[in-house]
């Protein structure tokens, strides 16, 4: 897991470093929140910001705002630091999206308690199902691109695998697959992990109708050839 | 007054006892906490009431988490007065910070050389 702590006092900074490698947890830092984004932009697998409300420039407040009116920040769990007396802040740090907050001066058991709670409200990865190489290459950098992490496999029992071992927010798979068709992975998925959303990606030639995937529960439909916007518009809508 | 210049055991409870990581908060405090005091003087002497709260409520968070406990108190007060644009007391408040976080080191040197 990684944490992106911003966090202007170089003390404070070193401490919360400290505390979350000593548990493994892997940590990018920016003292501004230029850099902030910037790291954001560069690295798409940050699960969890650990920040300061009070920052030069733009504060935090202003940056939380700006993260949960971002697609590709927006489900990345956000969790304050603030003073104690700081009452209507902490308010308005929920009221935006922040997951928790932490009241200063941070201690190491209070904090990691705030982490471990804070990335269960992250997103989980999308999980990319398709047979054909150069396809599945397609969809995994087109999904990767809007800030998601993606887990990709080529047939139907590797997901159906990968979803009883990982945290996933979306499957997206070929209706064709070798072995477990996305069909039978559709019907599975919605027994076992009804809140899982399943969108199937069908040849315009399918065996299946459409109206029979949406019935069986897909939450989406998208007929090849598809295009990165038809993939990016409809996983932005089910993971809104 | 109940205050410490240098509360070591609450400083350790921040680090979960961890002596090496409050260790290494004390020597980079002792790098950085100079420009910090500096910068505080000069938003001080430049009577400008922003860089007087944002500079004091960032020093304030490293003594607060190394357990200089009177010092914090001090630079919350002076970032009060930033915040409020009240600078009349800040040339004493900055005194008074920079006189209490000199005694700070000095009490948390004992500490490092006992470490």
């Amino acid at each position: 897991m990684k944490i992106l702590v911003v966090e202007d006092d170089p003390v404070s900074m070193r401490l919360v470093v400290g505390v979350l490698e000593g548990q493994q947890y892997e940590t990018e830092t920016a003292s501004d929140v230029r850099h902030a984004i910037s790291i954001l932009e560069s690295d798409p697998h940050i699960d969890l910001i650990v920040m300061d409300i009070m920052m030069p420039k733009v504060d935090g407040l202003q940056f939380l705002r700006y993260l949960k009116s971002t697609l590709r920040f927006s489900k990345v769990p956000v969790v304050m630091c603030t003073a104690l007396h700081d009452v209507s802040t902490v308010a308005k740090s929920i009221e935006l999206g922040a997951v928790d907050y932490i009241v200063k001066p941070i201690e190491a058991p209070m904090l990691l308690e705030k982490v471990r709670n804070g990335l269960k409200h992250g997103l989980g990865s999308i999980l990319v199902v398709c047979e054909e190489e150069i396809e599945l290459g397609i969809l995994v950098r087109t999904i990767g691109r809007e800030g998601f992490r993606c887990v990709s496999c080529r047939n139907g029992e590797e997901a159906w695998a990968k979803l009883k071992e990982e945290r996933i927010s979306l499957i997206v798979a070929e209706l064709l697959l070798p072995g477990m068709s996305g069909y039978e992975l559709l019907v599975k998925t919605k027994e076992e992990f009804p809140t899982i959303p399943v969108v199937l990606i069908a040849d315009s030639r399918s065996e299946r109708a459409k109206e029979e995937i949406i019935s069986a529960g897909a939450d989406g439909y998208i007929v090849k050839p598809f295009t990165n916007v038809d993939i990016t518009r409809r996983i932005a809508s089910l993971v809104q | 007054m109940s205050q410490k210049a240098f509360n070591l055991e609450g400083a350790l409870v921040r680090v979960d006892g961890d002596k090496a990581l409050l260790f290494e908060l004390l020597v980079i405090f002792a790098e950085k906490g100079e420009q910090m005091l500096v910068d505080i003087e000069s938003a001080v002497v430049q009577g400008d009431a922003v860089a007087i709260q944002h500079t004091s409520h960032r020093i304030k968070g490293s003594l607060q988490i190394l357990g200089a406990e009177t010092a914090a108190q001090i630079a919350e007060t002076l970032e009060h007065c930033g915040r409020d644009n009240q600078l009349e007391l800040t040339h004493g408040l900055l005194k008074e910070l920079q006189s209490e976080t000199a005694r700070f080191m000095s009490a948390a040197s004992e500490f490092q050389v006992n470490a």
